[in-house]
């Protein structure tokens, strides 16, 4: 489904943030991709995004070459992608429930299926009782699990998570991977960066591991080696 | 395109909420919109009007050619055909000096019609209609140095500096308006701008759930176009009702039946739907400058 042929990245300041990097990554996996800081995981994330263009290479996403992608059309390409980042980003003005809501409106769906959507994705995330109260009312595990409500909201084939759990504490964490599992088992390709070791090595999925740019290790059995 | 229309109600909202937050800078923006306007229907009003004027005034600009009593029939004859070989001259009409006489009685009262007959001190003359008024002062010269003519002369210098006074008018306030519509592109253009930087989060994280472009822009859009609208209907009442009541005292003319006002229906209304025009451009091209400057997404 996710496929990276050769994809280089270098920035206007010279850094290279990706060397030929291949990947590929079938329909339904979970896959972690770690690497220290500077290795290209949030270049990759960009890529995927449609937020940066690669230099060279090819990158295709449900078959849709998303470096050629049209400015007009990326847009609609990310209503296939949910994105999770570390920091959030709720509005703070509006409750958890219009703040997942949000998301389906700028879609243009009608108000009753909203409702109806709002109501699932509350449900699978777990904040049914907490609809009503505003972001900040609510702890880092839960904002980042209305977050996550956010970005699958409107039933993206692939969920992005940039270092989802990078605010949180160890149990936090556990609550956070659990339901990205969750949300994998339903059917959802599941891409997380992250720098949690413990959690890599508890939860052992396929580990791509990055340094420099390239793709040093990618581990099928998953766990963490040290480089 | 159905989607568009779809949203419609939730994209004027979100415009309407914008207008309310920036309230001080939407109320400033407007205000100088509305300024503009006035300023703007002021000068149109005035210039359509002065050019009415203007069409008359030059329409009795006429070179009266006082012929000498000496001549005979056939020198008059000769001189008239002299006159309409006479560059730039339109038509030449021959008025003896009764039929003058009449012309001045019938403007200015039965007091002259004393000099009715023989006492007449009036000339035989020569109306003189040209083809192109500028050329009024030379062609002038040039007939009142001809042989027979005792003098030549054209309404009054007042009159020919007023047609031109009429025309600088209407050039500087149309520049003067040009300047102040600049202006309140650029004022709208920063209230947009204003929005766009507090809405910033908002706008990342619609662009991350795939909001479509115009999605996001055409909330700015409507609100400067709603600027632009609102500040235009101050303009507007004023121009139909303010016009109306001055037509009306006046009685249809300012000052003299030389200067004809225009009638206010549909001339205000015409007024009105120029300026709403103007306004709902302005702010359109204003928040279309800010959006395209701050919105711009490069990946």
């Amino acid at each position: 489904m996710i496929e990276l042929k050769n994809v280089t990245k270098s920035y206007p300041n010279g850094v290279h943030a990706l060397n030929r990097v291949s990947l590929a990554i079938e329909d339904g996996e979970f896959i972690y991709i770690i690497g220290p800081t500077g290795s290209g995981k949030s270049t990759i994330i960009k890529i995927l995004n449609g937020e940066e263009v690669p230099d060279s290479g090819l990158v295709l996403v449900d078959g849709v070459d998303v470096g050629s992608l049209k400015h007009r059309k990326v847009p609609y390409y990310r209503r296939n992608i949910g994105c999770v980042f570390q920091d959030y980003r709720l509005l703070p003005t509006l409750t958890v429930q219009e703040n997942i809501a949000f998301a389906l409106e700028v879609l243009g769906i009608s108000k009753k299926e909203i409702r109806s959507r709002v109501d699932e994705v509350l449900e699978l995330v777990d904040l049914k009782n907490k609809a009503r109260a505003y972001p900040n009312e609510l702890s880092g595990g839960q904002q980042q699990r209305v977050t996550i409500g956010r970005a699958i909201a409107n039933n993206p084939k692939l969920l992005i998570a940039d270092e989802p759990t990078g605010n949180l504490d160890p149990e936090k964490s556990l609550e956070i991977i659990a339901l990205l599992e969750k949300i994998n088992q339903l059917g959802t390709t599941v891409l997380m960066v992250t720098h949690d070791i413990v959690l890599v090595e508890k939860f052992k999925k396929r580990t791509v591991t990055l340094d420099q740019g390239y793709v040093v290790k990618d581990s099928k059995k998953g766990g963490y080696i040290s480089l | 395109m159905l989607l568009f229309f779809k949203c419609l109600p939730r994209l004027f909202r979100q415009a309407n909420k914008d207008m309310r937050r920036h309230f001080a800078l939407t109320f400033s923006s407007i205000l100088v919109i509305g300024i503009a306007l006035l300023i703007s229907m002021l000068m149109i009003v005035l210039a359509w009007n002065v050019s009415g004027f203007t069409k008359n005034i030059e329409e009795q600009l006429v070179i009266q050619v006082s012929i000498n009593p000496t001549m005979s029939e056939e020198d008059i004859q000769s001189l008239e055909a002299e006159l309409k070989d006479t560059k730039g001259v339109d038509t030449v009409r021959f008025s003896n000096k009764d039929e003058e006489l009449d012309q001045l009685i019938e403007d200015y009262g039965d007091t002259f019609e004393q000099y009715a007959g023989d006492k007449n001190p009036l000339y035989d003359v020569f109306i003189i209609e040209l083809s192109d008024n500028t050329q009024i002062d030379s062609i002038t010269d040039k007939i009142s140095k001809m042989d027979g003519v005792v003098e030549a002369t054209y309404g009054t210098g007042a009159v020919n500096t007023m047609v031109h006074l009429f025309a600088s008018l209407r050039y500087g306030g149309l520049i003067f308006i040009v300047a102040l519509i600049f202006l309140s592109i650029f004022l709208i253009r920063n209230t947009i701008k204003m929005t766009i930087q507090v809405r910033k989060d908002e706008i990342r994280i619609m662009r991350q759930v795939g909001a479509a472009n115009w999605y996001i822009t055409f909330p700015f859009m409507l609100q400067g176009m709603l600027s632009g609208f609102i500040g235009a209907l101050g303009p507007c009442l004023l121009c139909v009702f303010g016009y109306t009541a001055l037509y009306q005292s006046f009685g249809g003319m300012f000052m003299s039946d030389m200067f004809v006002l225009i009638k206010p229906f549909p001339f205000t209304l015409i007024i009105s739907a120029i300026l709403l025009a103007i306004g709902v451009f302005v702010g359109m091209i204003g928040s279309y400058l800010a959006s395209r400057k701050y919105l711009r997404w490069t990946r």
